[in-house]
């Protein structure tokens, strides 16, 4: 007869090298240690219920969170400045050209970035103060560095025209009370204005290509036409209750 | 060339919605563990395990997905015993030749896993009692015949593996739609541990000093048991933010095992639920009045009239023409839905399983015995009552972290001065 320590069961046969349990290769003790007594002293272990730590309280911060979430913050905001830093040095055609102000301003910036998303968790606000702090740490590098002009050129075209018309489309559905076919005309609206901004920038800001033009007065004959039904005929559709089906979804609270 | 096809089984109405659940991580175990005085032999216990499975066909099987439904096939793979290295409820049973059951063995303690897709709790403990039965008799113990038992020799009946919701299928025309339960009811706020997890909590109560407090209310002991569970719910509900305090009712429910009333051999699933509500937002009840309230929904509704119905109904709903041409993954997106719904519906799940028996030869091996309910992913808490002896196991298995109902159940029975001892794992205690 032998046991195997691991699982606390006994084996009966002698030959068997290996815990049928476990795998864990046996040791044939001698007989003198009986592993009922042995066991039972195992089984002595402290009684969780009187151990202070058994009645779980959630704390809201715990010294693990802290750290963690500093840990989180200092890597994040390290990785970010790196790939900053290298963005603008070949940028600036100077691979080794380093600006001390530059690091500086990029951890600062990813910091703030993160303690957004750490506590907004992507909420329209949260959506808002990301564009608002990109553009800054745009126009501060640019103030520093008269050799990056990004935000001038079409950092700014692009966070407020291309990102902008979509935030205030989420405004819209959290504000408006019917929503209906005007919500696929503000759809519209939003995509042509963001493409006109978009081809703006990418053309320097000033000239405009045919095809976002093009593109933008047909979406506007669309976004006017839906604005008319809904305003004017007063054809109501409502898409509330399809999507609120989807919205309690998410929420899983009581 | 005569050519082997195994024997496959249909699953029946119970079993229909467990199917479209599992998958790879969840795999809704419950759980009948046994503490015996001495450690286990291993030889033993696994002869007694292969001595068993014959005699019990509908537990030698694996679930099998075809195109349009699952089914249980015979499964003939050497059955392992496992070492219980954690509460984690269940393995991947849709594995190729995975057995729906897992024993598993650590120490002094036996531990059958096992699901409703084939089995519920009362035919799950007369598999475990078989299993004992066997080892105990390997040890020497020569045992006498017990009509309550069925041992390996015993002879099989073709009444066991029978559909018992089928043989109530003659009465279920005619009979009227079951009553709409009304909304939602009050579920643990909390959010599921993640990485996915289940934490246990113990309670052991003396079964005498229970049955004489049950006695001096004048009720049984699931009523006494299921009105603490409901009072502690309702002082969880006190911690809630005010806006969303008493929003839903409370509604608890107790599994019936239908064979008192529809006499059966089956070992399959045969159970029906009564539930129990209460409702906080027309003021707060005192324990006496969730006792009375409890007490009357028992004595209203346990009784066959009111099982036939719901029964009706879901067989009704299994016999509908075209929802057999509906492809499986449909059909499991569907009845998931159907079963998320279902389980809004109720707060928890008490389910009594009674006094584990086990002839007198055996008991001496044994110390205890528990009954640990599945994980519940919706409701974040099950419980589950089981005695033995003299000692009335109460074990709440739940998914979220914080224990705050936990901490008021044993506020409760401390005050009911029923001094329960509390375990948050299960095994060694004295
Ligand atoms: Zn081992």
């Amino acid at each position: 007869m032998t046991y195997c320590r691991r699982c606390r069961i006994i084996i009966n046969s002698e030959s068997t090298t290996h815990c049928p349990l476990c795998d864990q290769i046996l040791i044939h003790h001698d007989s003198s240690e009986n592993p009922e007594t042995l066991f039972y002293e195992w089984g002595n272990l402290k009684k969780a219920h009187e151990h202070p730590s058994f009645w779980h309280i959630p704390m809201p911060i715990s010294s693990k969170k802290v750290i963690n979430t500093i840990f989180d913050f200092l890597m994040m905001g390290a990785f970010s400045a790196i790939l900053i830093v290298l963005t603008v040095s070949i940028y600036a055609g100077n691979p080794y050209h380093l600006d001390i102000y530059i690091p500086i301003v990029s951890l600062f910036y990813s910091i703030v970035m993160l303690a957004i998303i750490r506590f907004y968790r992507f909420s329209l606000g949260a959506q808002w103060l990301m564009l608002l702090n990109t553009a800054l740490f745009l126009i501060g590098i640019d103030l520093k560095n008269k050799v990056i002009e990004w935000s001038t050129s079409s950092g700014l075209l692009i966070i407020f025209g291309g990102v902008g018309p979509f935030l205030i489309l989420q405004i819209l559905w959290r504000y408006l009370k019917i929503k209906g076919l005007n919500m696929i005309a503000f759809i519209f609206l939003a995509i042509s204005i963001a493409l006109l901004s978009l081809d703006a920038s990418l053309n320097g800001g000033v000239r405009l290509q045919g095809w976002s033009l093009f593109t933008f007065s047909t979406l506007l004959f669309f976004a006017l036409l839906f604005l008319h039904l809904h305003y004017i005929a007063k054809i109501r559709v409502n898409f509330v209750p399809i999507l609120q089906t989807k919205r309690d979804k998410g929420k899983d609270k009581l | 060339m005569h050519e082997f096809r195994p024997l496959t089984y249909q699953l029946d109405n119970t079993a229909l919605i467990y199917q479209a659940l599992v998958s790879k991580k969840e795999s809704h175990f419950f759980r009948i563990a046994i503490n015996l005085h001495k450690p286990v032999v291993i030889e033993h216990l696994q002869e007694a395990l292969l001595r068993t499975l014959p005699r019990y066909p509908i537990f030698r099987t694996s679930l099998k997905r075809g195109l349009f439904w699952s089914y249980l096939e015979e499964n003939f793979h050497y059955p392992r015993i496992q070492k219980d290295s954690q509460l984690a409820m269940g393995h991947n049973i849709l594995r190729k030749h995975a057995y729906p059951f897992r024993l598993v063995v650590y120490g002094n303690r036996i531990a059958l896993e096992t699901t409703h897709l084939i089995v519920d709790g009362r035919s799950a403990s007369q598999f475990l009692q078989t299993i004992l039965c066997e080892y105990v008799a390997l040890h020497g113990t020569l045992l006498t015949e017990d009509k309550n038992i069925i041992r390996a020799h015993t002879p099989f009946e073709e009444e066991e593996i029978a559909d018992a919701y089928k043989s109530l299928l003659v009465v279920h025309h005619a009979l009227p739609k079951p009553k709409k339960r009304s909304g939602q009811a009050f579920r643990e706020p909390h959010r599921n541990k993640h990485p996915f997890g289940v934490n246990l909590i113990q309670y052991r109560l003396p079964l005498d000093k229970t049955m004489s407090l049950a006695k001096s209310y004048g009720v049984s002991v699931t009523v006494l048991l299921t009105a603490f569970y409901i009072a502690s719910y309702q002082d969880r509900m006190f911690l809630l933010p005010p806006e969303h305090r008493f929003r839903r009712p409370i509604r608890v429910n107790n599994p019936v095992d239908l064979r008192q009333f529809f006499p059966s051999k089956s070992l399959r699933n045969f159970i029906g639920f009564i539930s129990h509500e209460i409702d906080p937002r027309l003021g707060i009840f005192s324990f006496k009045e969730i006792l009375e309230q409890v007490h009357h929904t028992m004595k209203r509704d346990l009784i066959d009239k009111h099982f036939h119905s719901f029964i009706g109904q879901n067989l009704r709903s299994e016999h509908i023409p075209f929802v057999a041409f509906i492809p499986l993954f449909m059909k499991r997106m569907i009845l998931k839905r159907i079963h998320a719904k279902s389980m809004k519906q109720e707060t928890s799940v008490l389910s009594n399983l009674g006094k584990f028996y086990l002839p007198e030869d055996v008991a001496n091996y044994v110390r205890d015995v528990e009954f640990i309910p599945a994980p519940k992913y919706i409701n974040k808490r099950d419980c589950s009552v089981v005695s033995f002896k003299n000692t009335l196991t109460l074990s709440i298995s739940r998914t979220c972290l914080p224990n705050e109902l936990e901490q008021f159940l044993y506020e409760r029975l401390k005050e009911a001065e029923l001094n329960p001892i509390v375990n948050s794992f299960h095994g060694y205690q004295d």
